[in-house]
């Protein structure tokens, strides 16, 4: 399997105007595409600082990250973000004000793809995630958290990258909805080929993982292959 | 942004009530910012063509009461007379703290004695039975002059009083005196007459039936003092040497060789140096004299003189259009004048009016022989002026013929040949202060502790229309001010909303790999539509209005109202004054520019505060929250 993101030695230190906290502690891991990843912990463990320098949103004070060979500092972050990664948040997070297809359409408006393509793709990847046409039309608010999720998701799919970063997505849903995320989330890694990384604290979502990661006070504790 | 722009308008109320709320903003910013702005130009405008300036009079200290003896009644009667301790010198209103752009000055007239022109007044000059003259006479009975008596005239002594002939049948009567001296038909006396002024000037104690036609005077006459009117600069009369006090005399062979004689000669002189005279004023400002001020007297031809010339005492003049049109004159022409008495009571036209030259003071030195010129120059005509044939604000004129000259070309003002001294009086006696300071100079010189002097300002209406002004300017600024101010705590508070409670969406946008530069366009370029639409529209809507209010409000007709002595304003003393309008574009545009820049720089800053935080940290603090 390729590596997709190698992170070798990362350490991270949040400073405020009054104190320094050291978020992460020489974290060497790797993620290799086509699996699904669980990060596990308790708050505070540093987890969420991980998946956002994974996500390119921050670089490590020591060590290096590499994405697909190519070191994380080298590279155009912003780029590497609407291209190559793409974040899923716990809230959903997704444009209240512009309709669920529309947020779809969004990465791709960014890369400047052609407005009927940009369309077409937005319709395919809402029927992904089992999405209608018809919701297609509303807005986020309208729809449930599990629907929402999954426009997240869809968005994620827009974005073109493969690797999924997801930052407890399921932290908002009932178990059924959980059930449909974590399927659709282990559905991407094993046929679409993504690298999902899923930091979170549930118990069902690391079942279900392939590789689960412990951390603790910011040092990756434990790694279990299942 | 066309996502940008679609999300706004998916909160239309909350747009719309922002584009609204600015553009009123806006409106009241430009409307304030135009107001004030041409409020500032009206007053700089009004500060040019405005003039504020006083007259200032000398209350009488006391009134005295003279006996006089009226022969018509055969008793007393009671003539009140205003008295003064002391002339007040003009020096005195210069304290400290009096802010005079011109003057004070007490005004002297000057007699000019110029027989090589022809006068205006020369040909109304003696011709008209209220005239005076010296004459030779004798009754047609033995009578005592107690009551009207007929005499005839002898002889007129003098030239320059046509009225008078040889002949002529005249009433006569000793009419102050209440007892007279007894007069002999055989006899001949000189007397200098002149109309008795006590009653109603008719001859008393006969009825008599006009006949001017025939040359007979329907006026009882009398005979007029003859003592001299001499004073010394500090207006201390200089004491005649006779003690005349007789108005009659017998002529004996050798009466012209006595000194009542000579006097007698001098005086009947005067009628005809009077004739030949023309009054010269001098001035520190065209405008102190109030028939300038007011607009009674206009300069038609040339110019005014300027305030070099009147600083250097230039020699040039103003003259009046009838006695240029009357010597054939134009300007640039030099005329002579030739001072030869100085007038410090009254003003030209009281003495040099179209009855002709005249006045109750002497032209004799106390050499008993006419008073010789003290200073001749030529003088350049640089304005001709006319006088508007209507009542000035006091009822003062111009002389008949009267010069005005900068008051620094007459090197012997008020030192020779005083023949009239007086207390300051408003026909002579004026300053210009700045407009608007009508208050703060009162207060001033009350401070001063002379309660003698009255001031009458002029200011052609400035201080009702600056008071109108200031308002307008505090209205204008308030206005402005809450414009300013309503317009940044819009912009503080919408930007508030646009931006900083937008944080999230920041974060998402990051997320989706949308640069800091792409993230700010996104959410800037909503905004900045909204102030930029509000702005200009409010700005454009401000201007307009305020140009239309400007326009209503400053074209408009101005008089003296509050300081005018008179109170029946005419419309020739209307100051009607249009001033151009001119609001310009350009403030609005200001205005709108400023909105705009704060809009911008408001939204860059809390735009760039947004932009710190990361998305994942915003994120998981609200996770964790």
């Amino acid at each position: 399997m390729t590596k997709m993101i190698e992170a070798q030695h990362v350490s991270y230190v949040y400073q405020t105007k009054y104190q320094k906290t050291q978020a992460l502690k020489d974290v060497t891991c790797s993620f290799e595409a086509g699996k699904m990843y669980a990060i596990m912990g308790k708050s505070g463990s540093g987890k969420s600082t991980f998946l956002s320098l994974l996500a390119g949103l921050d670089i490590p004070e020591k060590g290096n990250l590499y994405i697909e060979g190519r070191e994380m500092r080298t590279i155009d972050r912003d780029r590497y973000r609407m291209e190559q990664a793409a974040i899923v948040y716990q809230a959903f997070h997704l444009f209240p004000l512009l309709t669920v297809k529309e947020n779809v359409m969004l990465p791709m408006q960014l890369k400047h793809m052609d407005a009927k393509q940009t369309k077409e793709r937005a319709k395919e990847f809402l029927a992904k995630v089992g999405i209608s046409e018809e919701m297609g039309s509303r807005y986020p608010g309208m729809l449930s958290g599990g629907e929402q999720q999954r426009v997240a998701i869809a968005r994620a799919m827009a974005c073109g990258g493969k690797i999924l970063l997801a930052d407890e997505p399921t932290g908002n849903l009932d178990s059924h909805n959980e059930e449909v995320i974590v399927k659709l989330l282990k559905k991407m890694a094993h046929e679409d080929g993504y690298a999902v990384i899923v930091v979170t604290h549930n118990e069902n979502v690391s079942k279900e993982s392939d590789v689960v990661f412990w951390m603790s006070d910011g040092v990756l504790s434990g790694e279990e292959s299942r | 942004m066309k996502n940008s722009l679609k999300q706004m308008l998916r909160t239309p109320v909350r747009t719309i009530l922002f584009l609204i709320l600015l553009v009123l903003a806006a409106f009241l910013t430009a409307f304030g910012a135009n107001l004030w702005l041409v409020n500032k130009k009206s007053m700089a405008s009004y500060e040019n063509k405005f003039m504020t300036i006083a007259t200032v009079k000398q209350k009488a200290s006391s009134i005295s009461r003279n006996l006089v003896w009226d022969a018509e009644r055969k008793e007393y009667v009671i003539w009140n007379r205003s008295e003064y301790d002391r002339y007040i010198p003009v020096s005195e209103l210069l304290f400290e703290g009096a802010d005079y752009l011109s003057g004070p000055e007490k005004r002297s007239y000057y007699g000019s004695y110029t027989p090589e022109y022809v006068h205006p007044s020369e040909s109304a000059a003696g011709t008209n039975p209220g005239s005076t003259g010296v004459i030779e006479f004798s009754p047609l009975e033995d009578c005592v002059p107690e009551e009207a008596v007929q005499i005839e005239v002898r002889k007129v002594l003098g030239e320059g009083v046509s009225f008078f002939h040889e002949g002529q049948k005249l009433w006569f009567c000793d009419h102050e005196n209440p007892d007279p001296e007894k007069m002999y038909k055989d006899k001949t006396y000189v007397a200098y007459i002149g109309p008795a002024g006590m009653s109603t000037a008719r001859p008393h104690g006969a009825v008599v039936e006009s006949k001017s036609d025939t040359g007979e005077s329907p006026y009882e006459y009398s005979g007029n003092d003859i003592s001299l009117t001499l004073y010394q600069q500090d207006g201390t009369a200089v004491p005649d040497p006779l003690q005349v006090e007789k108005t009659y005399f017998e002529v004996s062979e050798d009466f012209y060789e006595t000194e009542i004689g000579k006097r007698m000669l001098s005086v009947a002189d005067k009628p005809g140096y009077m004739r030949n005279s023309q009054p010269v004023t001098g001035t520190k400002k065209t405008k102190l004299i109030l028939p300038f001020y007011d607009g009674t007297a206009r300069i038609c031809q040339g110019r005014d003189i300027s305030e070099e010339e009147y600083q250097a005492g230039e020699k040039v003049c103003l003259a009046p259009l009838d006695f240029m049109q009357d010597n054939q004159l134009g300007l640039g022409d030099a005329i002579t004048v030739r001072l030869y008495y100085t007038n410090a009571d009254r003003a030209g036209y009281v003495n040099f009016n179209r009855y002709g030259g005249g006045g109750n003071f002497s032209l004799t030195g106390t050499d008993n022989r006419t008073l010789e010129p003290f200073e001749a120059s030529e003088y350049t005509v640089v304005g001709i002026y006319d006088v508007v044939d209507t009542p000035s604000l006091a009822n003062q004129t111009m002389g008949q013929g009267e010069l005005v000259v900068p008051v620094n070309s007459i090197e012997h003002r008020d030192e020779c040949n005083i023949v009239a001294f007086g207390a300051m009086r408003d026909m002579n006696t004026s300053f210009e202060i700045p407009n608007g300071t009508i208050d703060t100079f009162l207060t001033r010189w009350n401070q001063q502790g002379i309660s003698e002097l009255e001031f009458t300002f002029y200011d052609m209406g400035y201080t009702e229309l600056q008071a109108g002004l200031r308002n307008m300017r505090n209205l204008s600024l308030m206005v402005l001010s809450v414009g300013v101010i309503v317009t940044a705590i819009l912009i503080l508070f919408f930007t508030n909303l646009f931006i900083t409670k937008q944080k999230e969406r920041t974060a998402i946008e990051r997320s989706l790999g949308m640069t800091k530069k792409q993230c700010r366009r996104s959410l800037l370029s909503g905004l900045m539509i909204l102030i930029i639409l509000g702005s200009i529209a409010g700005s454009i809507s401000g201007s307009f209005l305020s140009r239309n209010i400007s326009a209503k409000s400053l074209d408009r007709n101005y008089y003296d109202r509050s300081y005018s002595v008179m109170q029946d304003v005419t419309l020739e003393n209307e100051v009607t004054e249009s001033y151009p309008v001119s609001v310009s574009v350009l403030t609005g545009v200001c205005c709108a520019a400023l909105a705009i820049l704060f809009g911008y720089w408001i939204s860059s800053r809390k735009m760039n505060r947004s932009l710190q935080y990361e998305p994942m940290k915003l994120f998981s603090e609200r996770k964790e929250g």
